[in-house]
């Protein structure tokens, strides 16, 4: 509870006026000759306990409500985070940290609004009885603190760019920060921050914003309270959704193979439409699958061969209209050629047969020394055995996988060369014996370079025979042996990645010159580094690198969409970019109550769930519930001193 | 006439002078007066009231004899009439510290007025009227006497007396039933603050003497209402210390049992056929007297 007019609060001691008027009474009595004493002493032995109750009663209720009147006065507020706060409860500011993800699109149900409207309509009820606080918003999209003149200006139209629907992911911590900030710049003493987010645990970033966090933590806690922060956590899933998650989309000659994530909830067996949209020509496209998730895979026919264009998919409407969406650009269905280095020259010879083109021209070959810019200039995929020759050529391929490349590395046949960042390689190994040899067991058979080809076959790594093997060290493990150690490895760099065999397809190596597993998984690769999906023609909406674009033209849509705010296929810079919500918007893990409160600091923070967010919406002055409770008082009063005259004077009239 | 003398006779109240003269005062019970009067007497005596036929007993005065009953019956008998006599009425006036009371008028000024009316009254129509006053165990007494100058002597024996002192009203009473043989009507003024049952006991004792009892119990109006609001030491007129207490709180309680003694003493009254009459003071004497008397006449009362 807190109170618009706490001065009035500074009249509760006159609360305590009937006690003193009593004493005073007690102290200042006249005196009185009296006859009749005998009766007086036999009623004050007699006097009940009742009337002296009474009595004390009556005073209670004078005190109680006088009280009441000192409250009503100060005009008390319901909704505040303590019992009775006494402060005037006007803030300085009152701060709406805005998550605009595409997950706060989601409504719990048929005609409710969306956890973004929610969020706004909190702050409306919440803002309105301080109308002297500045208002300020952040929103995760823009981190842009914008002044609000007053509360209708949620309502107005062209606060769309700050307030509207996006497809982006949010930094809870960063936006929080930034609106931190803006309290300091502005030397704002008291504030009501208010973080609006549907709790996605992507959003949150606990790992991977402790510093955001700890300085957040240490700014909250140097104010001592003076800046409260509430989490209106809009939780609460859609009842009916479904969503579509591209993955992958291969131009052949005629037509285009995509892949795409199909989710519905609850679970069915009915077919699901998509309408699907090839550079503006829609068509509608059936999903047939039962359950609650299906890896789709379908071929769309390219009616022209053209050398670039874009294919979005979208679901019908649904409760949640962030996730019903994807959009994929296609180029040329020629591939750039792959390049090879390798110290064994079989090993050479291996790798450009198996990186050949879809003609059958094997991969180029780079050359053995001095490789420079020019050699890598246009390629997209580079096979390397062994390391590099000098510092500057492991600069220069590291420089190649910043800018998307992908880099597939083969164990050098000695120690010699350079590491490539901080990927080394441990000393070669040998199994004990000639017929024993080092077996892989474990890969992920549903995705990456090693997954099952389209009919379900799987590839025959556990046939794979390595007698010599090298481990890289600083990278992720896709594929093991079966003592546990990585058989395939990767490591994200920039915008590319880097893969890592841990043998050579030589035959005093491994089984992998036979080319049933290498083949597939160099093709693979250099689908990918051509598809759709590699760094270069698709974008997170809301990345940075859409920030810095100059010219901007949007393709699937007259609607005047931001890339930075919207997804979609833009012409960004003359380039073709098809811009998606961040995968990470699909996760549905929420960060727990504790762990929020705990990363913002425990002292200052309030947890509001979902339906506590009536309770804080229904926030409004209370001083007629005092007003009438006053009244109540008196009336009381008024009755425990009333009875006995009445029947006094009618036993007196009878 | 002195002046001092002049000042008593302002206890005379007029109105109830003008208005009841004509009134006589009647009682119940037969008397034991000196002379001849308007009240019944316990002997036989040669008013035109016929009482009895009784055998004529010789030695007796042979002129009482009825010749016409004798002429019938050839017996001797008498035939007796009432012996009427006069009234001998003694004012008890209690003048213990509790009768000094009175938010106007003091209870022992309204009782004087009421004493001093009535003894003109009575000595007016040939009565006898005596004062016995009672203050603190000492008592100032006139003997009944039916001289018109009795009631200048009842005026000037009570005029200066001050109300005082612890309340010995019982005693008194008690003293009186034994000192005083003849029967007569003791009229007893007072706020009767003593103990229902002493008080009780008293009238029962002068009732045994054959006494017609008369009590005019004062009451004042702040006495009876009650109506203090503020926190209020009460001093007690008869030296009982004081009380500081709040009049709202014991109100009721203060009012039962003064309501509870009333009752006793009514009840204990009706018991020993005394006539016991509850008084406002802020009542004029006057009608006080106009209604006692015309009950007294109309054989209402006790």
């Amino acid at each position: 509870m807190t109170f618009l007019q706490p001065l009035a609060l500074y009249g509760l001691p006159l609360a305590l006026l009937p006690v003193i008027i009593h004493l005073l009474n007690l102290l200042r009595h006249r005196s009185q000759p009296w006859a009749a004493t005998r009766f007086l002493l036999q009623a004050r032995r007699s006097s009940s306990k009742l009337s002296r109750l009474k009595r004390w009663l009556t005073l209670l209720l004078r005190v109680l409500a006088l009280i009441g009147l000192a409250f009503a006065l100060s005009r008390p507020m319901t909704g505040g985070d303590s019992m009775f706060s006494f402060s005037s409860g006007a803030p300085e500011a009152i701060a709406l940290v805005l998550d605009r993800s595409a997950s706060m699109e989601t409504k719990t149900g048929e005609g409710a609004a969306s956890k973004r409207e929610l969020a706004l309509k909190a702050l409306e009820d919440f803002a309105k009885p301080w109308t002297e606080s500045r208002i300020v918003l952040v929103d995760s999209a823009l981190r842009e603190p914008v002044i609000l003149s007053d509360l209708s200006t949620l309502a107005d139209p062209a606060m769309e760019r700050y307030l509207g629907s996006t497809e982006t992911a949010a930094d809870i911590p960063a936006t929080l920060a930034t609106t931190l900030d803006w309290l300091e710049e502005n030397g704002v003493a008291t504030a009501e921050i208010v973080i609006a987010s549907d709790m996605q645990e992507s959003n949150w970033k606990p790992e991977g914003s402790e510093d955001v966090l700890r300085r957040i933590k240490k700014v909250l806690s140097v104010k001592e309270g003076s800046w409260r922060t509430r989490i209106l956590a809009l939780e609460g899933e859609a009842s009916t959704n479904s969503s579509i998650l591209g993955e992958n989309l291969l131009r052949r000659s005629e037509k285009l193979d995509l892949l795409a994530n199909l989710q519905r909830r609850p679970t069915g067996d009915l077919p699901l439409r998509i309408m699907a949209n090839l550079d503006g020509v829609q068509s509608e496209v059936t999903a047939e699958f039962k359950g609650e998730r299906f890896l789709w895979r379908a071929s769309v026919p390219l009616p022209e061969k053209k050398n670039q264009g874009w294919l979005s998919l979208s679901l019908s409407p649904d409760l949640c209209l962030g996730d019903n969406s994807w959009y994929f650009t296609y180029g040329s269905a020629n591939r750039p050629h792959a390049a090879v280095r390798a110290d064994l020259p079989i090993a050479g010879r291996i790798l450009r047969a198996a990186a050949a083109n879809e003609k059958g021209i094997p991969a180029d070959v780079l050359p053995s020394s001095n490789l420079n810019k020019e050699d890598l200039a246009g390629r997209t995929l580079i096979v390397l055995q062994g390391n590099p020759r000098t510092p500057q050529e492991a600069e220069l391929l590291k420089s190649f996988v910043n800018g998307g490349g992908i880099l597939l590395c083969f164990p050098p046949n000695s120690q010699e060369g350079i590491v490539i960042d901080t990927i080394q390689w441990q000393p070669a190994e040998r199994t004990s014996d000639s017929e024993s040899s080092f077996r892989v067991n474990a890969w992920n058979e549903n995705g990456g370079i090693l997954a099952n080809a389209s009919d379900g076959t799987r590839l025959p790594l556990g046939e794979l025979s390595t007698t010599t093997r090298s481990i890289p060290i600083g990278s992720e493990p896709l594929a093991y042996f079966s003592d546990g150690k990585p058989f395939l490895s990767r490591k994200i760099l920039g915008k590319g990645a880097i893969y890592l065999f841990s043998t050579i397809p030589t035959e005093k190596w491994s089984g992998l010159a036979n080319g049933y597993i290498l083949v597939p998984a160099i093709q693979r690769l250099m689908e990918e580094t051509t598809s759709t999906h590699s760094p270069a023609s698709s974008l997170a909406c809301g990345s940075s690198e859409l920030v810095e674009a100059n010219e901007i033209e949007c393709l699937d849509s007259l609607e005047r969409k931001k890339p930075i705010l919207n997804a979609g296929v833009y012409l960004i810079d003359g380039n073709m970019v098809a811009v998606n919500r961040p995968h990470e918007e699909d996760s549905p893990a929420l960060l727990p109550q504790e762990q929020a409160v705990d990363s913002l600091g425990n002292d200052f923070v309030s947890y509001q769930k979902t339906e506590a967010l009536g309770n804080q919406s229904s926030r409004a002055e209370i001083w007629t519930v005092f007003l009438y409770l006053v009244l109540l008082l008196l009336l009381g009063e008024s009755l425990l001193g009333l009875p006995g005259s009445i029947k006094k004077r009618k036993g007196e009239s009878s | 006439m002195s002046r001092r003398r002049k000042s008593y006779l302002k206890y005379l109240d007029n109105e109830a002078i003008s208005r009841i003269t004509s009134e006589p005062l009647l009682t119940p019970f037969p008397m034991e007066g000196s002379v001849s009067g308007h009240h019944r007497s316990p002997h036989k005596g040669s008013s035109v009231e016929f009482a009895e036929y009784r055998e004529y007993v010789a030695g007796e005065d042979p002129r009482r004899m009825d010749w016409r009953v004798y002429a019938r019956s050839d017996r001797y008998y008498l035939k007796e009439f009432e012996a009427e006599t006069n009234l001998r009425c003694y004012l008890t006036l209690d003048c213990s510290g509790s009768m000094g009371f009175g938010a106007t008028e003091s209870k022992l000024e309204y009782a004087k007025r009421l004493a001093a009316t009535f003894a003109y009254l009575i000595i007016g129509q040939g009565d006898a009227a005596g004062l016995l006053a009672i203050r603190d165990k000492k008592s100032f007494e006139l003997p009944a006497k039916r001289n018109p100058a009795q009631v200048q002597e009842i005026l000037e024996t009570m005029g200066p007396l001050k109300a005082k002192g612890s309340p010995s009203l019982v005693d008194g009473l008690h003293d009186l039933a034994e000192r005083v043989r003849p029967r007569g009507m003791t009229v007893v003024i007072s706020d009767f603050l003593d103990e229902p049952k002493d008080l009780i006991d008293a009238i029962h004792h002068l009732r045994d003497r054959r006494h017609d009892i008369v009590l005019f119990h004062l009451i004042d109006p702040q006495e009876e209402d009650f109506p203090f609001e503020r926190p209020t030491r009460f001093v007690d007129l008869e030296g009982a210390g004081s009380l500081i207490t709040e009049p709202a709180v014991i109100r009721e309680q203060y009012l039962e049992s003064m309501k509870i003694h009333l009752e006793s003493l009514t009840q204990g009254c009706l018991a020993s056929e005394a006539d016991h009459r509850i008084i406002r003071t802020d009542v004029p004497v006057a009608e006080v007297l106009d209604k006692f008397l015309g009950e007294r006449s109309s054989g209402k009362a006790a």
